[in-house]
């Protein structure tokens, strides 16, 4: 039987860290957190874990970008400030033109296909090695180069556009 | 402005990808909510240690029905499956299909959910190309159907009264015939389904899909890991606010070893029997109209809006149930209702055994009737134009139907329709006479 407890004593604080970031938001954060640790579980009835930590931080943010993706499919819109958007929680210390960039760049991520957007988040924000990554993402390394390429190239398009839609806006 | 590569956008990207790095976040869970998590943890984890011997089993049972050769190859196209589901999740629902192709027995709960009603839950086991056995078992029920999908026969042991019906269908055209969910799978559109992305379902990172067939709705979950199902849900209707019958698949196990004595047609030593058939020929038409009627007189002697038996069901259902009775006012309450529909005023007075034996002779000309017309529907131009009309109305046309050229053996009248009336009667009319749709 897996030590659950220590597991979540010394990953608990990044899974939650890692969930919030994404979400910005504390009950869908909570959500990805207990999510994370019960799809664990059947993660390591399936695979033999030497780290739990990137284990962890790859299984969360997964859930975090479903999170998200739900949050703008279901028509949130994510630059107005209307929608689940509304229940950020303000931290002070980011300006807010930086937040409204934050934002952005979250429904940017949801644009982009899957492992893309992970792998983007694991090896940009979490700061994982591409080896890591790649391990991670059943991929290889130079795998995890192209998607980190592509991802940049999506992201900056996007955030482009928006930033331009908000300039026409009255 | 609009130039993805522009200092300023280069800069905003990492200066966002920074400040995500540096923010600070608020305190996580509290130790009591950690906790309750282990507590989860730990149950989830005993209950997959349990649920995992039988996906083991199953292995093996595919190894001892396919041989070495075989289960090799399976191997290998189950990585390749793997590896195309990796590529884009899209493909999975297509490789489920491909999937169920290698699946020869299975087992999974089902539960049927009418609005207004209790779940009904049934413990379904099959066995390909041929089987398939429900059992419901609660406090008051004990029951089991058998059905063999080749020889179109169906068992039904009442196993509390020991009391058995076997029903043979008679008649039902080869293409027409009844078809277990496995094969319902294998013929879905593999590039129809739309991904939903990824849900957490049963302690499995599900990829979820949506696929909508004529009459059914399905939403599916796949375990990336073999791209079979989860959990499926099947509605009568897209729109989650108007479902009004559901039913829901879990609990899967793939290839399980089952004993095959459970798959067997002969009555149990000790039962009564009740024989019957149901034979859809032309003179099913008569138990059609019985059904019908059942349906107008208890729609409050209007005909259905639309007529489909998946929605009639939770009516039905509706109209003989009355919450906060007890069982005896319940039955006096239903049986008036039922002795209406039925036009057997005798049913109001019945007793114990009666009762019993009241809904198994039910089941022939009502089984009779949904097959008549399910199997026309398929084989005949089949119109039904039953909304607001009342019963009794000679003069209103409820359906008509005539053969399809491509479904119709050498000699059938193509020209000549069968055309129902608001009294029942079902009279001839040349193709070309019968009036627009909606006249």
């Amino acid at each position: 039987m897996i030590d659950w407890d220590t597991i979540v004593a010394q990953h608990g604080p990044d899974v939650w860290r890692t969930a919030y970031r994404l979400v910005s938001d504390r009950e869908q954060a909570n959500d990805c957190y207990q999510e994370t640790f019960l799809q664990a579980v059947a993660y390591a009835r399936r695979h033999q874990v030497e780290n739990w930590g990137s284990v962890l931080k790859r299984i969360a943010t997964a859930r975090a970008i479903d999170c998200l993706r739900r949050r703008y499919r279901r028509g949130a819109a994510p630059l107005a400030g209307e929608g689940p958007v509304d229940r950020r929680e303000q931290l002070p210390e980011q300006p807010a033109e930086m937040r409204e960039w934050m934002d952005q760049f979250r429904a940017a991520l949801t644009q982009l296909p899957e492992r893309q957007a992970e792998a983007f988040w694991l090896c940009e924000v979490e700061l994982l090695g591409r080896e890591e990554v790649a391990r991670r993402l059943d991929s290889s390394s130079r795998q995890v180069a192209v998607w980190l390429h592509r991802g940049k190239r999506k992201l900056r398009k996007l955030m482009a556009a928006v930033g331009i839609e908000n300039k026409v806006q009255p | 402005m609009n130039d993805s590569k522009s200092p300023e956008n280069l800069d905003r990207l990492q200066g966002v990808v920074d400040a995500f790095v540096d923010m600070s976040v608020p305190h996580g869970p509290d130790e009591a909510a950690n906790q309750r998590l282990i507590a989860a943890l730990r149950h989830e984890d005993s209950q997959l240690v349990e649920t995992s011997t039988p996906r083991k089993q199953g292995a093996r049972t595919m190894r001892r029905l396919s041989g070495l050769v075989a289960a090799m190859l399976a191997a290998v196209a189950i990585g390749w499956l793997i590896l195309q589901m990796s590529a884009n999740p899209r493909q999975a629902f297509a490789a489920m299909v491909e999937q169920i192709q290698n699946i020869r027995t299975a087992s999974y709960v089902l539960e049927m959910e009418f609005e207004g009603r209790p779940k009904l839950v049934t413990k379904t086991m099959l066995m390909e190309p041929n089987w398939s056995r429900a059992e419901v078992k609660t406090d008051k029920l004990d029951f089991v159907n058998i059905f063999n999908f080749e020889e179109s026969k169906m068992l039904n042991l009442l196993r509390t009264d020991k009391k058995a019906q076997l029903v043979e269908f008679e008649g039902l055209p080869e293409s027409e015939r009844q078809k277990n969910f496995m094969e319902q799978f294998r013929e879905m559109k593999k590039d129809e389904a739309e991904y939903l992305g990824r849900e957490l379902t049963d302690g499995v990172s599900a990829l979820k899909f949506r696929y909508d067939d004529q009459s059914e709705h399905y939403t599916l979950w796949l375990d990336p890991d073999d791209n079979l199902p989860v959990r499926v849900v099947m509605t009568d209707v897209e729109n989650e606010d108007s479902v009004s019958a559901r039913m829901t698949m879990t609990d899967f196990q793939w290839n399980p070893e089952l004993d095959e004595s459970l798959f067997t047609l002969e009555i149990p030593e000790g039962y009564e029997t009740l024989e019957s058939s149901v034979d859809v020929g032309d003179k099913s038409s008569d138990d059609f109209v019985i059904m019908l009627r059942f349906f107008v007189r208890i729609n409050d002697d209007r005909f259905p809006d639309e007529l489909n038996l998946l929605a009639m069901v939770p009516k039905i259902q509706q109209a003989l149930y009355k919450p906060g009775l007890s069982e005896e006012q319940l039955w006096a309450y239903s049986a008036k209702k039922l002795a209406y529909a039925l036009d057997r005023p005798e049913i109001v007075d019945m007793k114990g055994e009666e009762r019993k034996s009241l809904g198994l002779e039910l089941a022939n000309p009502f089984g009779n009737g949904a097959l008549y017309m399910e199997t026309t529907k398929q084989t005949h131009h089949w119109h039904y134009q039953g909304k607001g009309v009342k019963q009794g109305e000679a003069d209103k046309i409820v359906a008509w139907w005539y053969p399809k050229k491509e479904k119709a053996e050498a000699g059938v009248d193509l020209d000549t329709a069968n055309v129902l009336y608001g009294d029942y009667r079902i009279e001839t009319m040349p193709v070309d006479e019968l009036p627009e749709k909606g006249e």
